[in-house]
This record gives structure tokens, sequence and C-alpha cells, in this order.
């Protein structure tokens, strides 16, 4: 009978310390949220360099600034261009609302005025990018569902390979994603967005990662339009998290002061 | 039998936990699990955590300069890795699985730069750490106190970065990141038209503009700015117009609720694109009629504007303390008020008499010494919707025709031909053209949405006394209301839509109005498309007057492919009848080309 009970405790503490053991019995929808609520601090700041490429290698650079904030689980994003000149000063923030749409407005230096732009045309480029708005915007949980594909190896991180298909009254130009999901940090590796009949259309890659203040944070990432061959690559510098900014610096009456 | 069992399960559970798991690795390989490298005032450290203790070697190569450590029996995980650092001798660091059974961590360092290099290993509780700290020579004897610059103290732990086709450019930083607080930027537009028909009349043929704006900002609170403004007209008025002076200059900041800047600025009221009624701040530049855009052709005045945010609503209060009225040419210009008319008189069979009255002729402006504006602007945003209401007392920037020295007209438009019909010289009086600003008052209304996937904003004003010609070329007053409600919509294939409805209203109107009808309903937008990876967009803009079936279009390309130089190419076709608003400039019809440079 002691035995018994040393070997339950010792069992025990296995289940308990063993992280592998734990995540191995998530659902591929406990994935997901461990996704969308995985820590990225209550707010970060970073500098940041987009460069676009075409299939002819002909290469535009674009810098920018980027403020986020987040207060009762919504967040508000900031970005900010700095260069090329032709564009500086141009603001575009987002607001997430508590149904999950999202508030935009684009402060334009040109026309001196911040202008509200409509969210829901998520298949938007965003600046030209491989990226689009709905790329860019968290995406409920409740809105998807989920299939775990595979355990598989992403530059040697072992990742979840979970597809997550957007369920009939979810507006999204994507008819599924796959993404590989880091199993420790929960960070979205790579992921691969499909259109109708399941015809890959683009591929996101996280090409760095540095755990920053203790949160992973992509450092260089990259979004590939297959059929145009059509790249963009967002390198991040000089991030910072859980810094004095607050909720209330993020609003549009503020955008032309940054 | 069941109790065998169960410890026969948890014995092998713990085995295979322990020892069989994907993290029991062969037991010669070392597996390095980390790489990171350190700045400090006195020099670089690379740290290298090996999952066991294993032997290190190292050694230094040359062309290009670089520290190698090879780490027998290690093995780093199948993908390559490097990283650009900054270091004070270090650039970039490389990993790779050079062998089978070796790794090797090569450490590039930067040209001619004077450095040592040791090697530290020590055996930690879980890893095996081996750090090289490459030292330069100049602060070897400090090395010691192993200062963390300020800021850096926070180490960052890579988990992996790849070379899997990183452009460099994405490293170039030709472009740093701006944290200065002064910043200085510039606008060089340059425009060249050309009409499309010689219409054997006089008129510039060509006409170049360069308007060169040159702007510097401190912290986004202090903003000064020059604008140097040159146009050239061919072959008629060979002018060189030139002006050179302060655009603007204005203090801003913002605390808390309250905004307040002052200085010589813009102020935009109204959300309307192109055509706003409730954006009465500011005057216009309409010396090329509307042929720029409407923010190109905003003159900034000097004003203080105060705008105070509470939880009901915001309130802001515009005061201007000196008049501007808006740009425009009375003569020698295709888009003046009085294009060529007295070189068309000068040129004409009239008898001398008329030609001397009318070369004489001038326009006298009373343009009042201290008319002082000021306005007032509700805004707030409900749900989804910002509205805003207004109130502007203001004198308007348009002038007001007191007195046209020829008599007795009735004319549909400003033609020689028309001003010279039935006209006898008794007529003529010796008298300048003169104008002046009236006052008015301007209640406004705005609004802005989304809805659909369709941006909505509309706009309503009521003008008191609002100045229209009338057929003997004076103006008259009368109360006017306009509204507009635009909607935009980008499609699939990066086609963007901008469509506007507007209706003008003149109240208690009188047949003597020249140019405006009662009613008078116009469409007006934008119709663009992005094309070869957005680097080119064919444009259509369009103003259609459908009271008077008059308007402008302008079918332009413009392309994107430099940075920072947009060059465009494109037309303005007015047309319409002589006496309508548009169609009176459809003898200035004409190509353009413009070259937009920034830096």
């Amino acid at each position: 009978m002691k035995w018994r009970k040393i070997f339950f405790f010792i069992f025990s503490a296995i289940l308990i310390f063993s992280v592998k053991s734990f995540t191995a019995d998530l659902s591929p929808k406990d994935i997901a949220l461990n996704v969308f609520h995985r820590d990225v601090g209550k707010n970060s700041e970073a500098e940041a360099r987009m460069l676009l490429i075409d299939k002819n290698n002909r290469k535009k650079a674009r810098d920018f600034s980027q403020k986020r904030v987040k207060k009762n689980r919504l967040e508000k994003n900031l970005i900010v261009f700095r260069s090329p000149a032709e564009i500086e000063g141009t603001a575009f923030l987002t607001i997430e609302k508590k149904d999950w749409e999202t508030d935009q407005f684009l402060y334009l230096p040109a026309l001196k005025r911040t202008r509200r732009i409509v969210s829901s045309q998520k298949d938007q480029k965003f600046v030209n990018s491989d990226f689009t708005y709905e790329d860019m915007e968290r995406h409920p949980v409740d809105n998807y569902s989920y299939k775990l594909l595979d355990t598989k190896k992403f530059n040697n991180l072992d990742c979840y390979v979970l597809e997550s298909t957007p369920l009939k009254n979810t507006d999204s130009q994507y008819s599924k994603t796959v993404s590989y999901i880091h199993q420790d940090s929960f960070v979205t590796v790579y992921k691969k967005f499909y259109l109708k009949k399941n015809k890959l259309f683009k591929e996101y890659k996280v090409l760095a990662l540095e755990t920053i203040q203790n949160i992973p944070t992509e450092i260089v990432v990259s979004m590939e339009t297959i059929k145009t061959n059509h790249k963009t690559f967002i390198k991040i510098d000089n991030i910072k998290y859980n810094t004095n900014i607050s909720p209330e610096d993020l609003s549009r009456e503020k955008l032309k002061f940054y | 039998m069941m109790q065998k069992s169960f410890y026969a399960f948890t014995i092998i559970f713990i085995l295979q936990t322990f020892f069989f798991s994907s993290e029991s690795y062969p037991q010669e390989r070392s597996y390095i699990e980390n790489i990171f490298f350190e700045k400090t005032e006195y020099k670089d450290i690379v740290s290298i955590e090996l999952q066991k203790k294993t032997e290190i070697n190292s050694f230094t190569l040359k062309n290009p300069e670089r520290i190698v450590i090879d780490v027998d029996n290690g093995y780093l995980p199948s993908i390559q890795f490097s990283r650009l650092v900054n270091g004070l001798c270090s650039k970039e660091i490389r990993a790779s699985q050079f062998k089978k059974n070796k790794a090797r961590i090569v450490i590039d360092i930067t040209k001619n730069s004077d450095c040592i290099f040791k090697i530290i290993k020590t055996q930690k509780i879980f890893f095996y750490s081996v750090k090289i700290e490459i030292i330069p020579n100049s602060k070897n004897d400090s090395s010691e106190k192993n200062n963390i610059i300020p800021g850096n103290k926070s180490k960052s732990e890579l988990h992996y970065k790849t070379n899997d086709s990183v452009p460099e450019a994405l490293f170039n930083n030709e472009t740093e990141h701006n944290n200065n607080n002064f910043s200085v930027s510039g606008n060089f537009f340059n425009r060249l038209t050309s009409d499309i028909k010689n219409n054997d009349r006089i008129e510039n043929h060509t006409v170049f503009r360069n308007r060169s704006l040159v702007e510097a900002d401190y912290k986004k609170t202090i903003t000064l700015s020059a604008l140097s403004d040159y146009t050239y007209k061919s072959p008629e008025n060979h002018g060189h117009d030139y002006d050179l002076y302060l655009h603007e200059a204005y203090f801003r900041t913002r605390k808390s609720f309250f905004e307040i800047s002052a200085g010589k600025q813009i102020v935009r009221w109204g959300k309307t694109d192109q055509l706003s009624p409730v954006d009465t701040i500011n005057p216009e530049d309409l010396r090329h009629f509307v042929t720029y855009d409407y923010e190109d052709r905003k003159i900034p005045i000097w004003l203080a504007d105060i705008k105070i945010y509470t939880s009901l609503f915001n309130i802001e209060a515009v005061y201007i303390p000196f008049f501007k009225n808006a740009r425009i040419d009375h003569f020698n210009s295709d888009w003046a008020l009085f294009p060529h008319l007295k070189e068309e008189i000068k040129r004409s069979d009239l008898p001398n008499t008329v030609k001397t009255y009318f070369t004489n002729i001038k326009i006298k402006e009373n343009i009042p010494d201290n008319k002082n504006e000021y306005g007032l602007r509700i805004f707030k945003t409900l749900g989804d919707i910002d509205f805003g209401m207004s109130w502007h007392k203001t004198s308007q920037d348009l002038p007001f025709i007191t007195n046209f020295p020829v008599k007795n007209l009735s004319v549909k438009s400003f033609s020689l031909s028309e001003i010279m019909q039935t006209q006898v010289i008794s007529d003529f009086k010796n008298e300048d053209i003169v104008t002046d600003y009236k006052n008015a008052d301007i209640y406004g209304a705005e609004f802005e949405t989304v809805a659909l996937g369709f941006g909505i904003r509309g706009e309503a004003a009521v003008q008191n006394k609002e100045s229209f010609i009338t057929s003997s070329l004076e103006s008259i007053q009368k109360l006017t209301s306009e509204y507009v409600l635009g909607i935009d919509h980008t499609f699939t294939d990066n086609i963007y839509t901008n469509l506007n409805f507007v209706f003008k209203k003149i109240h208690k109107y009188e047949e003597s109005i020249i140019l405006y009808k009662k009613e008078n309903f116009a469409i007006f937008g934008e119709l663009t498309k992005d094309f070869t990876s957005n680097w080119t967009s064919i444009g259509f803009d369009y103003y259609f007057e459908t009271t008077s079936a008059s308007g402008l279009f302008s079918p332009n390309i413009t392309n994107y492919y430099f940075d920072n130089i947009n060059i465009s190419l494109g037309a303005d076709i007015f047309f319409g009848k002589d006496y309508s608003n548009m169609g009176r400039y459809k003898d200035n019809n004409q190509i353009f080309i413009t070259l937009d440079f920034f830096i």
C-alpha cells in the first residue's frame, strides 16, 4: 500500500512537471486558445522595417514604428510610417471592439485629417504588402473550427500542426489555414493560407524568433504570395514590452502627434 | 494482478519519460541549445549553451577576419544560424553543422578592428557554458569592469534565426529609424501642362509650375515650412510668377483633455473629399482653378485652434485674427476671372478709345484691414458614427464684385464677345472693377461612418449670404444650402472607387445669377486601379454637373516605381456650355505630366 502511494506520488509529480505530457493533451481548440491568449505583454513599442520584393526582385522598403496596448483584453494597435518620405507621418490605428469588429483610422498628413476607413475589407493588402488587413487582426477563437493534423518540427522547434477553418458566418478570405505552432511558446512560426479548392495562396514564416523580456518575439517574418511570387519581409527592432504607454495614448485625436 | 500491472506500467512510464522521450539525445552528442550575444561597454560576449561538456577548439582566420569556435561532438539543429550584431568588434555570428561530429560557430570581426578574445568555459547546473569575450585592445585594461550599457540589461535569448532567403536589404539601415526629435522633409512638385488644342485665341498653351515645400518639425509640436512657388506661362503673358513665403509656422500641444495649436496653419473641418462645404476655415489657391487636388489648394492662415475633449462631447474653437482671401488671378491667365480680356480687346478691331479704356481698367480690392473670424465646432463619436456641427462667422474668401465699369450688361459668362455685344460707348464708365469681401455665417453638419464595407460620409452647410455673380458682372448675396454625400469602397484587385453626390440650392434665386441654377446637382469622385505590383496606378477623376451638363474628366496614370518619386501623366478635359461653371474652361483642356519628389 505504501509503495502504491509512492508510485502515485511520483506519477502525479511527473504529470505536473512534464510540460510535454500536459500539452499533448490539449485539444485543437485549446491550442488555438493558447495562441490567442499567449502573453505578449500589456503593451509594446517597436521599430520595424518592411521590405516588399516582387517576382523580378525589385525591392521597396518601408520603415515604421508600432505601438500596441491592451485594455480589457482588447487591443489598440498603431503603425506610423517613418519612411519613405512620401508616406512619412501616415498613421494607421486599429481599435478592437467587444464584438471583435475593429475601428480603423488613417491619418494622412497631407490631408490634415483622420479618416475612418472600412475595416471589413479584410482582403485588402496592407500598404501593398502581402499582408492583408485580415492577417494583421487577431481572430476570435470561436469563429473557427480546428483540427490537429500532426506534430512536426519547424526550424527544430516542436510544433503542433493546426488546421483552422472559418465557420459559416465568419468573414474570411481564406478557406482554411494550416499553422505550425511552437509547442512551448504557442507562437505560430509557419502558416499556410488556402483559398477555395484547397489552393495554397500564401505562406507565412517566422525567420527569427527571440525571447525578449521573457516574451517570445517574432523578429523577422515573411509572407509570400505563391501565385505572384511577391514577398514581404518584416524585421522588428528595439522592441520593448510593458512600457508606460497607456490606452489613452493611442487615440484617433492623437495620431497627428506621432 | 491489477496491482502488478499498475506498477509495471508506472515504471515503464517513468523510464520512458526519462530515457526515451524526444529530449533524450545520443550520448556522444552535445546539443547547442542557445547562442546569445551581449554587448557591454568594454567587450562583446558571445555565449554558447551546450547540453553537456565537450571539447572546444578555437582559432582565427583572415579575409575576412573571424573567430572560429569548433564544438567537438557538438550538434546544431538542422538549420543554419546567423545573426547580424552591432558589437564593438563583432558584426555577425554564424553557426552550422560543420561535420557530422563537429559544430562550428564563426564570429565575423569588423574589418581592421584590433581585438583580442578569450574563452571562458563553465559547467552550469543544467548546461555547459562557453563564453567568448571579444575585447577591443584599446579597452583591454578595463575589461574587468564589465559594465552593462544602460538599456541593454535584458539579455535576449535567441531561439533561432535562419538564413532562409532573408534579403540583405532588410538589414540595411539606409533610412535609420527616426528617433530624432527634429526632422526636415521636403516635397518638390513639378507640373508641365500643354493645351490639347490650339483654339486660335489668346491663351497659355504651355504652363510650367514648380512648387517646393521644405518643412522642419520639432517633436510634432513646432512646425515651420517655407514654400517656393514658380510659374511660367507661354506663349501669352510670358510670366515668371514667383513667390517665396512662410507656408506654415505653428505650435501645437495636447495635455490631457486639452489641445491647442496656434500659428499659421491649415485646419480641416468636414469629412467629405475634394468638395467640402463645411471646411471653410482656410481659403484656397484657385489660380489653376480645380486642376490641383483640394488639399494642395489650401492656404495656411494665422489662427488659434483650441480643442477640449470631454466625455459628453468635444468642442473646438477657432479664432482667425487676420483676413486672408482666396488666391485668384483677375486677368492674364487661362484660369483668371477675366482670363485674357484685356489682351483680346487690345488685339481686336474695337475703337482705340475702347482699347485704352480696357487697358487701363484695374481691380480695386477692398481687403478688410481687421476682419477677424471665429468658429465653433462640436464633435462626437456615437457608436460607429462620427458627427459634428459647426458655425463659422466668416469673411468670404472669394470676392464680391460691387462695381463693374461696363454698365447695362446682360451676359451669361465672362467672354469678350458677350461683354462687347450690343454695348455702346456710353455704357463704359471710367471706373475700376471694385471687389469686396462680405461677411457670412456658415452653419455646418458632418458625419462619417462605415457600413457594409463602404465608407460613408456627408456634410450639409447653410450659408446665409453666399456671393454669386450676376449677368451685370456684379455680385449679389443669397441664402444657400448645400449637401454632399460620399461613399467609397475598395474592391478586390485594388480597385478603389469614390462616389459623391452634391446638391446645392440657392434660395430666393434670381434669374440674373450666372453659372448656377436654382438647384444644382453634381456627382464627382474617382476610380483608381493599381497595376504591376502596385507600382503603377490608373485613375479617373470626374466631376459632372447634371444640371448644366458640364464637368471635368481627368484620366491619369501614375508610376511609383522609384521611392519618393511619383510621375503622373494625364489630362484635364472640361466640357459643357460656355456659360456653365466647368464648360467655360473647355478651351483650356490640357495634358499634364507631373514629377513629385519627396525627401
